[in-house]
């Protein structure tokens, strides 16, 4: 086998990506948009020259650069054929997103009037919002997973969390055993019990932080004067399970956030294209010419 | 016949798949006729039927024309052959100058297959442009081929259809015999075992030079007549002497020796092996002790410290190489198949014969089985290093650890010069990546967890992926549990059908489900839990169970590298964020590239 590294052309132009020479795939990227936005206004200035309805041109183009946009998520379900990796679509799709909302200002303004056009804006720039979310979310999501413990996957995440949960109750039992380390099991039934067995509220799992997780760790420690050696001990190993149950509770925030963004900029566009479909065929319907 | 939701069938087992199902009863009786199966001892094979049975399942006769291939240079062995009849030629010298092996037609883009029809005259143009030291250099290498190098002959490899199989032949057979150093078999002889035993890559090529009639043998059935005592001494002789002189002359180091030098360097080398072939479950027994008691378990092959009087090329396997740090011992590097230990002591002691020789700087420890070939410091020094470039002998040892007078405690410590982090290199070696050669990378610095990796792979293989995102972790990488496609594929060992086969060609292990019988010993064995056993479920989805024992048919499930794909694994091209990579791990050289880039 002896296979280099890289050897496809996508893998060189991801690793051309990373990294110092990022600067040289970026720039033929932006040269690309800039060309592309002087042809636009180019080929306006020529249809308004020869009397035309200036609003087809930019009409269609924004529409071509919605299909190629929506183009993504069609190549992310084919396998079989020799495409390009997903990441260099993706890429595309960025940077297609920044034309796409020169072209929408070209066109439309930044809201128009009548209640489809409306829609259509308050949709686009909804889209556009989300997108922008997604891409924020993506690229900042791995550094808070890392921080968050160990990499887990999503499916397995609610079975550790009732593994974590179990050792948590079992820890309990094990303190009210003595008198000296009771009060941990106190602290449990009273506090903790709650946090192990039930989900986090929806705002931490719109923007989770480490709030919670600091005040009971805070708490566990203030009970420390009350314990013996012995007692010290679980006490340590109880404050490990919540920092664990909590790193899972942030892993799943995070995890289900970035799902969420993409899913609701995924719906988004296919309300935007039947909207879209509308508008088109009503503006050939009645406008008085190209 | 159904039962709700399962389907019945019958369990499928070991044979249910011959090597050739049309071989004729006659054949079986006159091949044990033939040595060398007359002369092994018939009862040692009561266990598996008979020795006829191993024959009628295990082997197949094959009738050559002049200039058929029936084992080239470079592809994965899994087969042995006997000579019954006829003459084949072994060819000692490679037939195709770096050539690399011819890329399949599916890996080929579309502007490679148009480059096909184009004529090239490239097979005239081999040295040209090169500087003239290496015309020379290029033209001694010849000098082991008959007649004028000049005019040689470059072998076109042709295909046919012989009984429904593809084969490969070489027209004008003649003049690639006079061009190229080749050794007559005969009746009798054996060949390619070598690189069936090892799971490694044949380093000759053999061609029918005659009408021949050859048996193959599969390693599964080769493994089995090794309980012959005698039949494994005759193999196990054959293996540490006829692969020797090849595997010098591959050795980038050896190109400039002369054939008279290169016979005299393997009379006097010695080949020697360390640890257990089968090192996979002593590493499973012992991944649970830590770093330190583990490397002190390890066989180890050179000490630091004392005289070196050897250089050691390693054939086959990993060594460890490491020094003592305080109490316990510190990985400086890991070398595999063609590396050299030791050669930068006898280099100082060639530069300075008037000086007392260095001492090994480090030790060499086994990891799991190696395969060393040891060269006299002697023999080095007098015939290996006078024919080497200046410039190709390591650089001096400025500030040894070690010398003559014992250790130096002021000298730097070597981690400072290896190019990987030491911690990093111990989790490598530790988790026994070192093995990998197309290793599922995870920058976790970029992934998101989004699964797209799985859903792609999955999607490639009716639904069920064939890796699992997760697995060790070092600091931001993760090397997923997927298969590595080993250098060492111990999975291979002890598959009763061979359905678990490395391909030729890609060097892609894969698993032919037509021949699994879900036996567990390919799952079992493997070190890094990369294969997982799957039931099987007929097309409306309904779990297939035995008909006798009515417990699930199950069958060995890994990743194949999207074979059947043309644009590559799609696990790779799926991930939107860069981070799922594949990387050669058995060398550390890769792997500095990638890391290099990520820093920057």
């Amino acid at each position: 086998m002896n296979r280099s590294f890289p050897t496809t052309l996508g893998e060189k132009i991801l690793l051309s990506r990373s990294g110092t020479s990022s600067r040289v795939l970026i720039r033929p990227a932006w040269i690309l948009m800039l060309l592309g936005a002087g042809l636009l206004i180019w080929m306006r200035s020529y249809w308004i020259a020869r009397l035309g309805n200036e609003a087809f041109v930019t009409g269609y183009a924004l529409l071509l650069i919605c299909f190629a946009l929506a183009a993504l998520g069609i190549r992310k379900r084919i396998h079989a054929f020799r495409l390009g990796p997903v990441a260099v679509w993706q890429s595309a799709h960025h940077y297609l997103g920044a034309f796409c909302l020169f072209a929408y200002v070209l066109h439309a303004g930044f809201m128009p009037d009548g209640w489809i056009e409306s829609i259509l804006g308050m949709l686009f720039w909804t889209i556009l919002g989300t997108g922008f979310l997604s891409w924020y979310v993506n690229r900042n999501s791995p550094r808070l997973l890392r921080a968050a413990g160990p990499a887990i996957l999503r499916s397995d995440i609610p079975h550790a969390k009732i593994l974590v949960g179990e050792q948590a109750c079992q820890l309990a039992i094990q303190a009210a055993g003595s008198t000296n380390s009771a009060v941990i099991a106190d602290y449990y039934r009273t506090k903790l019990a709650d946090f192990f067995s039930t989900s986090r509220p929806w705002l931490y799992r719109t923007f989770p932080t480490g709030k919670k997780r600091r005040q009971l760790i805070s708490d566990l420690e203030n009970l420390e004067r009350y314990l013996d050696d012995r007692g010290k001990v679980l006490m340590e190993r109880m404050s490990q399970l919540v920092h664990d149950r909590d790193d899972l509770d942030f892993q799943s925030a995070i995890q289900n956030r970035m799902r969420f963004c993409a899913a609701l900029h995924t719906f988004l566009l296919g309300a935007f294209t039947v909207f879209v479909i509308a508008h088109v065929w009503l503006a050939h319907q009645y406008s008085s010419h190209w | 016949m159904s039962a709700g939701s399962t389907v019945v069938r019958e369990r499928p087992v070991r044979w249910d798949h011959p090597l050739d199902p049309e071989m004729l009863h006659r054949d079986i009786g006159w091949l044990l006729s033939q040595p060398p199966f007359s002369e092994l001892n018939p009862n040692l094979f009561l266990s598996h039927g008979s020795l006829a049975n191993i024959l009628r399942h295990d082997a197949r006769i094959l009738r050559c024309e002049p200039g058929d291939v029936i084992v080239r240079e470079g592809d994965y062995g899994s087969s042995a052959f006997v000579v019954l009849r006829g003459s084949v030629r072994a060819f000692l010298v490679s037939l195709w100058e770096k050539r690399g092996r011819p890329e399949s037609s599916a890996q080929l883009g579309i502007f490679q297959r148009l480059k096909q029809w184009i004529p090239s005259d490239k097979t005239s143009q081999v040295g040209k442009g090169l500087p003239e030291g290496d015309q020379q250099v290029l033209n001694r290498r010849h000098a082991g081929r008959r007649n004028a190098p000049q005019s040689r002959t470059i072998p076109v490899q042709q295909v046919k259809t012989v009984e429904g199989r593809s084969r490969i032949f070489l027209q004008d057979i003649e003049a690639v015999v006079a061009d190229f150093q080749s050794e007559p078999l005969g009746p009798g002889h054996i060949f390619g075992e070598m690189a069936a035993i090892t799971r490694s890559p044949h380093r000759f090529t053999v061609l029918a030079e005659t009408p021949t009639v050859v048996l193959e043998i599969r390693w599964q059935g080769l493994r089995i007549l090794r309980r012959d005592a005698g039949f494994k001494e005759y193999l196990d002789e054959r293996y540490r002497h006829s692969g020797l002189q090849s595997h010098l002359r591959e050795t980038s180091l050896f190109r400039f020796l002369d054939e008279s030098t290169i016979e005299q360097l393997a009379s006097e080398a010695r080949l020697e092996s360390y640890g257990d072939m089968e090192w996979f479950a002593e590493y499973k027994q012992s991944a649970s002790q830590d770093i330190r008691s583990r490397i002190e378990h390890e066989p180890i092959i050179a000490i630091e410290g004392t005289e070196a009087n050897d250089l050691y090329l390693i054939r086959a396997g990993f060594a460890r190489v490491s020094f003592e740090h305080g109490r316990g011992h510190q990985t400086v590097a890991y070398l595999g198949r063609g590396q050299m230990f030791g050669l930068e002591e006898l280099a100082q002691s060639f530069r300075n014969p008037n000086l007392k020789p260095l001492p090994y700087q480090a030790s060499l420890r086994a990891l799991g089985f190696v395969d060393v070939i040891r060269i006299p410091r002697g023999i080095v020094t007098s015939l290996l290093f006078p024919q080497v470039r200046r410039s190709e002998l390591p650089p001096p040892i400025l500030q040894p650890r070690y010398d003559g007078g014992g250790r130096v405690v002021e000298a730097p410590s070597p981690a400072a010069e290896t190019p990987l982090e030491t911690s990093l290199l111990e989790f490598l070696v530790d988790e026994r990546l070192i093995n990998g050669q197309q290793t599922m990378l995870i920058d976790l610095d970029r992934c998101t967890g989004c699964d797209e990796c799985i859903k792609a792979c999955a999607t490639t293989h009716q639904g069920i992926p064939r890796f699992i995102r997760n697995g060790p972790q070092y600091g931001p990488l993760m090397f997923a549990h997927a298969c590595m496609h080993c250098v060492d594929p111990v999975c291979m060992i002890g598959c009763p059908t061979g359905a678990i086969a490395r391909n030729p060609d890609s060097g892609v292990i894969s698993i032919d489900p037509n021949t699994c019988i879900g036996c567990k010993t390919c799952s079992e064995s493997c070190p890094y839990e990369n294969i997982v056993m799957i039931q099987l479920v007929d097309q409306q989805g309904r779990k297939m169970v035995d008909k006798e024992s009515n417990l699930p048919i199950l069958q060995a499930s890994k990743c194949d590298l999207c074979q059947k794909l043309t644009s590559g694994p799609a696990c790779q091209n799926a991930c939107p964020h860069q981070a799922l990579f594949r990387i050669d791990t058995s060398d550390t050289k890769p792997f500095q590239v990638w890391l290099s880039k990520k820093v920057a």
